[in-house]
């Protein structure tokens, strides 16, 4: 009884996203140097297991930091193909023969430019080997290291939460990160966080649900029991299996119900359902973050053209009902014309029909 | 609950009216196997004609988006004068209607003599998440009821509207009373807090839901999703009877693996059933928020395209048709609602079995269609 809209469970989101995207961007006709090599390199931790990391560390990360070096490991496994989209340069490997920034003026004169600060930066290589793991690896390298001096230097002179640390060295330096390109990075790294924590409600959400579920089928085996009692009082016996498998889900059901339907039970159900929204929107944001970043249409953006659309063609049809109708005028009939004439007239041949 | 002393008694009388035996669950296995033998060579066997639904001929007479309008092809020389435009639902497929040849509610009212329309909602995308109730009511049904009054030449129509359709229709007819002769609705809420003043177990799980929610939480869900997707819709249904659609797949199947005739029924139900279009998000919106939470059309309080939905504005005749069993659209949400009307000719009528058992089900079958037939011809003269 799952659906494919269930798609609060772990598993589900990996399987959608890993389906998904190089789905998504292989139909799109885009280059993904770094997918391929992603899945093939077998050192590369597919998304799952990043995710299911994540989720199994989730109970530790109530309220706190997500562990950094397990969220940019995540991170960089579930970006890896994007990595090189998303970095500047790595999609855009000088050519061999060593003209470069002359001979291409829109990337090339950038490169040209920067070049001395990008030498600087320590995914550069990676990027322009085109290894977008790597490069990945490397380019949250320097953001992750200031961040963990970060928290490593304010946890001693401070007892504040980690949650406040990372919102001071965001505040700091933040804008710093932003102007050496990291900006989306840091993005999805908030985003992804957002995402764990909606991950973990979510799972709490479905842990009080299942647990008032466990207790109705509890409350059903009792009422099987009830039922069974009454039979042997009353002489009666149940001499098949499927029959008595067939009274059990009659009584548990009617347990299932009571408890669903008590002000708990609509409590709980309606608690799971604004969890799986809340995680949902989460990941939009996060898809957000990724389209925005690739300068993709984001579904805030579809929506609105549909709406504009819908407008449109609302006001149209009231344009329509709002004119009178026209007459229709007879149209006058087709008369039979020679088809020798007629190609004559049109300047042309007749052709036998070969029929 | 029991208490741990009777318990050990009780669960001792329990186990003597079980006489189940080792030889008799060796029996037993043995049998399943053999039907689930059987079944499985039966399943691969039936030709997609079999297992087709909604073949009653008929044609494409109007479009528009992803609506259609057909008109079924009549059955008898000269039909009655006043065409049935029948409604469904947009959570499920108008196939409802014409099942199986044997258990089709079309089928049966063309053979009455009827000349029948029904609309097809199509199935809307994301492109049509901001398709409104009115967008439906004042837009859509409009005009496929316009196309058929100036195709058939009456100035009014006869019209059925099932379940969700039921209330579109009801608006309709409120709305657009000059245009409909006859109002007929089957498994329609009308008072959607009916089940407030009668909760029954495992009844009105919809109407429970939709009230546990708050109004942003239904804006969440709207946004969250846009289209709220068929299969979340149909995840729904099966948690109304979580317990009864295990054993439907499992215990009940292997039962009607073994008759060729169970197993078809079996089969074009799941076809159906599976079928289920995603539902436009403000459709999704305004249906809960303003009917489910504010029950507002018996209220006379919903507003659809800036007009108020008057139900009292319908002075036509009335039928109601509500099956006693239904537990997605509460008997107490569709019964005694005579009172909400304009109209002096309200009919209530009552179908044994549950809300797809009035279209399908073998005693509602008897019902239903004559039922349908009989009113209207008596108020088409």
């Amino acid at each position: 009884m799952n659906t494919p809209h269930d798609v609060s469970g772990v598993q589900a989101v990996v399987d959608f996203w890993t389906g998904m995207i190089p789905q998504f961007f292989g139909q799109l006709g885009v280059h993904l140097p770094g997918t391929a090599q992603a899945s093939s390199t077998s050192n590369a931790p597919p998304a799952y297991d990043w995710l299911a990391q994540w989720s199994s560390a989730m109970p530790q990360m109530a309220g706190k930091l997500p562990d950094g070096a397990s969220a940019t490991s995540a991170m960089q496994a579930m970006l890896a193909p994007w990595t090189s989209l998303l970095i500047p340069h790595a999609t855009t490997r000088e050519p061999s023969d060593g003209a470069t920034a002359a001979t291409a003026p829109s990337t090339g004169t950038m490169t040209a430019m920067f070049n001395p600060w990008a030498s600087a930066l320590p995914f550069m290589p990676a990027a322009q080997a085109g290894d977008a793991p790597s490069a990945m690896a490397a380019a949250m390298q320097p953001m992750q290291a200031a961040q963990q001096a970060w928290l490593e230097f304010m946890s001693r002179v401070s007892s504040a939460s980690p949650q406040t640390y990372m919102t001071g060295f965001d505040r700091a330096f933040g804008g710093l990160f932003d102007a050496l390109g990291f900006g989306p990075m840091r993005k999805l790294q908030a985003g992804l966080q957002e995402l764990a924590g909606a991950s973990l409600a979510q799972n709490q959400a479905r842990g009080a649900y299942a647990m008032l579920v466990q207790g109705a089928f509890a409350s059903g085996l009792e009422r099987l029991t009830l039922q069974l009692a009454k039979m042997a009082d009353a002489g009666e016996r149940v001499d098949s299996v499927l029959a008595l498998l067939k009274m059990w889900a009659v009584n548990t059901e009617q347990a299932v119900h009571e408890v669903l339907q008590s002000e708990g039970g609509l409590a709980a159900t309606a608690a799971m359902a604004r969890a799986g929204l809340a995680h949902r929107r989460k990941m939009q944001h996060v898809a957000g973050i990724v389209a925005d970043s690739l300068d993709m249409a984001t579904r805030r953006e579809l929506d609105e053209v549909y709406r504009e659309l819908h407008d449109l063609k609302r006001e149209l049809r009231a344009l329509r009902t709002a004119s009178p109708k026209p007459n229709p005028q007879p149209q006058p009939q087709p008369q039979p014309v020679d088809a020798a004439r007629a190609a004559k007239a049109r300047g042309g041949k007749s052709r036998r029909s070969s029929q | 609950m029991i208490n741990p002393a009777d318990k050990a008694m009780l669960a001792s009388r329990a186990a003597s009216a079980i006489a189940i035996t080792p030889a008799s669950v060796a029996k037993e296995l043995d049998d399943a196997r053999n039907k689930i033998a059987r079944g499985m060579a039966r399943l691969a066997e039936f030709s997609e004609d079999e297992l087709a639904i909604a073949t009653v001929p008929r044609e494409e007479v109007w479009r528009e988006d992803m609506v259609r309008l057909y008109r079924c092809t009549p059955v008898v020389e000269n039909p009655h004068a006043v065409p049935v435009l029948i409604t469904y639902a947009l959570v499920g497929r108008f196939q409802m209607i014409d099942l199986e040849a044997d258990r089709s509610l079309v089928r049966k009212l063309l053979a009455q003599g009827f000349d029948v329309y029904f609309v097809d909602w199509g199935t809307p995308g994301r492109a049509q998440r901001w398709l409104t109730i009115d967008d439906y009511v004042s837009g859509y049904l409009d005009r496929c009821v316009d196309y058929i009054r100036e195709r058939s030449g009456n100035d009014k129509i006869n019209m059925l509207g099932i379940c969700q359709g039921g209330v579109f229709t009801a608006c309709y007819a409120a709305l657009f009373p000059e245009k409909v002769r006859n109002l007929a609705f089957t498994v329609t809420p009308i008072d959607f807090h009916g089940d407030k003043r009668d909760p029954q177990t495992g009844s009105g799980y919809m109407n429970q839901w939709a009230r546990a929610l708050t109004p942003e939480d239904i804006d969440d869900l709207v946004d969250a999703y846009g289209a709220a997707p068929g299969s979340l819709v149909g995840f729904a249904f099966l948690m109304m009877n979580p317990l009864s659609n295990v054993t439907k797949y499992t215990i009940d199947l292997v039962d009607v693996l073994d008759d060729e005739a169970k197993l078809l029924n079996f089969l074009r139900m799941e076809r159906w059933i599976a079928d289920r279009p995603d539902h436009p998000g403000e459709v999704v919106r305004q249906w809960f928020k303003d009917l489910y939470q504010d029950n507002k059309l018996i209220k006379n309080e919903l507003v659809l395209g800036g007009r108020t939905v008057d139900l009292r504005a319908i002075t036509m005749p009335v039928l109601n048709i509500y099956a006693t069993g239904d537990t997605i659209i509460p008997v107490s949400c569709s019964k005694d609602v005579q009172q909400y009307f304009g109209t002096d000719d309200y009919t209530e009528v009552a179908v044994p079995g549950g809300h797809i058992g009035t279209f399908v089900g073998g005693k509602a079958q008897k019902i239903l269609a004559p039922t349908l037939s009989d009113w209207f011809k008596a108020r088409s003269g």
